[in-house]
């Protein structure tokens, strides 16, 4: 059953034995799953409720109601980072572009070397990844639905030889309507709301939307349940109380708000590793006119990866976003900005994002929301000008006549001589413009409790059966989009659950 | 759509109007600007659909007002340059060395196109047209119980 703030004129108090902080890509999968054992479960979600209905390709319609706070989170730095995060039911799953990959095993080996984190060993880890496929219906994207601009971009880097594809992603009769960050019109992307959370809500979960925890309850050095206000969905403001008694209390906020929950509480943080080490992977976007007519709108929008450069910490994979969304991003403004958009036709858009080493930090601030911190390192740096020039190329391989990289002092190249000057060139952090879109890193896990928040299932060092289930306990950037990561880590941890805290 | 004033003094509406024009200039039939889709009314309408963030948008367009006075030191207020000087202020902002000043260009250029190239008419110019690549004749609907059989 899911459950609305409007449905509800009085405080309510639940009892379960398991309460699920977050419906994204991390709480759905314990729901899920512990509901399925015949547990009873209760999942809270910040968001409202979403159906495929309420999607419309109006893009400032669906910021405002599925992206929290506008889609206006930012990481304050040179550059400065945003990096906008999902607030609905299916959290960002309802709004990424469903892009899905495992955890890279090198990625799982380095955890296990340089954190000591035993049983995620490849052979171990790849049951769940089986099974979280299975269930989200991870498809590789197919030649009708790819569009001309996830062809361009195979096509340039096929000229050059580098390694590329179709990218994986979690659909069921996706019609390529190119607009999966504003919601899928077509259900074909497969959102939580659409698979784990029916599932949850079958076996018994109950799902409770417009509702934000503010309070952790812990007796005895255990966690025993939460608080929290059911919210005004217009004003957002608090409404009426709620809270929940239950054994097991799962955090799965993702990067930013699970930590802040944490500081906000006071708790889990001996280490003094809460908030820190946040990871972004952090992306840049470059454009090309191109002489053909691209309509790069009409197809999949993250439609190919080319993973030629992944050892060089660098993932090339596009997102086409709408004209309301380019115009910003190219460069100009007035005539010669409005000049390019009216050939928004011919124009063709990739990205890459970067494995960042940089550390940045999710702190408590003013008014109890987060103050977001990341001062990106020369390395990463270094990475986003190799990404920029990795990918103007693969344009120009595929005919680009322009190409404009979004580096403050070059708007535009016109010859791959360009690529070389950039390569070359000395560039700062804040000549770039990045976004992000994979926070990660700020409850990470490890096996020695003086430098990690949470156990290699996920619990709390110091807080018993407080979990953590989302990208905040990946120790380090995974190179890959996390949404499947999370899914099959979380799914680790129901099965722990079930076995070390519920059987019998 | 009436131009009214949206609660702006004239001298902030014409400052709001001179940036939209400035930002996506009019001219001729086949490339609309900003004047021929009453951005600035859009602009406002936006806002006001925030609750409470329009006094901190008439004191941010104050500022922008103001702000070329000792920013360029040209003695004028914005909304008093020529249109020419208008575009030079904002090309200042544009090259800018510093990182924030280039940074809210960005957002500013954002403010007034998230409704520009909202608007039907300018996609009708542009070409684009809100379609799937492939027919979208059902929704796939969510999981069900009855599904664990297909």
């Amino acid at each position: 059953m899911i459950y609305e703030g409007k449905d509800f004129s009085a405080d309510v108090q639940e009892s379960a034995e398991v309460v699920v902080i977050g419906s994204g890509a991390g709480g759905p999968v314990v729901a899920k799953e512990l509901a399925e054992q015949g547990h009873s479960v209760v999942m809270l979600e910040e968001g409202p409720k979403v159906e495929t209905k309420d999607f419309t390709p109006d893009p400032f319609r669906a910021f405002r109601r599925f992206y929290r706070d506008g889609g206006t989170t930012m990481a304050l730095g040179r550059p400065a980072v945003p990096f906008p995060l999902g607030r609905c039911l299916g959290g960002t799953t309802t709004v990424n572009s469903g892009t899905c990959f495992r955890t890279p095993d090198k990625i799982l080996r380095k955890w296990r070397r340089e954190f000591g984190l035993e049983g995620i060993e490849p052979e171990k880890m790849r049951p769940y990844f089986e099974r979280v496929e299975k269930i989200i219906d991870a498809n590789p994207v197919t030649p009708e639905i790819m569009g001309r601009n996830g062809e361009i971009v195979l096509r340039g880097a096929k000229q050059l030889g580098y390694s590329s594809g179709p990218l994986t992603r979690n659909t069921r009769g996706c019609r390529g309507c190119g607009v999966c960050t504003l919601g899928c019109p077509s259900g074909g992307k497969r959102a939580t709301f659409l698979n784990y959370i029916p599932r949850a809500s079958h076996f018994g979960a109950k799902v409770y939307c417009d509702l934000r925890v503010s309070k952790l309850l812990v007796k005895n050095g255990a966690a025993v349940g939460v608080e929290g206000a059911i919210l005004d969905r217009n004003s957002g403001k608090p409404r009426l109380k709620f809270s929940v008694s239950a054994k097991l209390v799962v955090l799965a906020a993702g990067a930013i708000y699970s930590p802040l929950l944490l500081l906000k509480n006071k708790l889990a943080n001996g280490s003094g590793q809460v908030g820190k080490n946040l990871r972004l992977h952090p992306g840049i976007r470059v454009c090309a006119l191109m002489d053909e007519v691209v309509d790069g709108w009409r197809g999949v929008p993250q439609a190919v990866f080319v993973d030629e450069f992944a050892d060089e910490g660098v993932m090339l994979e596009g997102v086409f976003v709408g004209p309301v969304l380019t115009g910003p991003v190219l460069p100009y403004f007035g005539e010669k900005n409005k000049e390019l958009m009216f050939k928004y036709k011919n124009l063709a858009a990739h990205g890459a994002m970067i494995f960042d080493e940089t550390r940045g930090r999710v702190r408590l601030g003013l008014r109890g929301r987060p103050l977001i911190t990341y001062q990106m390192i020369p390395e990463d740096v270094k990475k986003g000008v190799k990404a920029i020039a990795y990918t103007a190329e693969i344009f120009f391989a595929a005919g680009a006549k322009k190409v404009y990289p979004t580096v403050t002092w070059m708007p535009e190249m016109t010859s791959p001589r360009q690529v070389r000057e950039l390569l070359s060139g000395r560039v700062k952090g804040a000549d770039l413009e990045f976004m992000a879109f994979h926070p990660m890193g700020t409850c990470r896990m490890g096996a020695d409790r003086r430098d990690s928040v949470v156990d290699p299932y996920g619990e709390s060092w110091e807080v018993k059966n407080l979990f953590v289930c989302d990208a905040s306990i990946f120790p380090s950037c995974l190179g890959v989009n996390p949404m499947e990561s999370i899914m099959a880590f979380a799914n680790r941890s129901a099965d722990y659950m079930q076995e070390m805290k519920l059987k019998g | 759509m009436p131009a009214g004033n949206g609660g702006l003094s004239p001298r902030l509406r014409k400052v709001l109007e001179d940036m939209a024009e400035r930002i996506i200039p009019s001219g001729g039939p086949d490339y609309p600007g900003a004047r021929d889709v009453h951005l600035a009314d859009q602009v406002i309408e936006m806002i006001q659909s925030f609750p409470g963030a329009m006094r901190g948008f008439r004191a941010a367009l104050m500022l922008w007002e103001l702000s070329p006075l000792f920013l360029s030191f040209q003695f004028r207020t914005f909304s008093r340059l020529s249109p020419e000087g208008q575009n030079h202020y904002l090309e200042s902002w544009e090259k800018s060395r510093f990182f924030f000043r280039r940074a809210a260009l960005t957002g500013l250029k954002g403010l007034f196109m998230v409704r520009f190239y909202g608007d039907a008419r300018v996609h009708e110019k542009i070409g684009y047209r809100e379609s799937c690549l492939q027919p979208l004749e059902q929704v796939v609907p969510p999981w069900s119980p009855e599904e664990e059989g297909r």
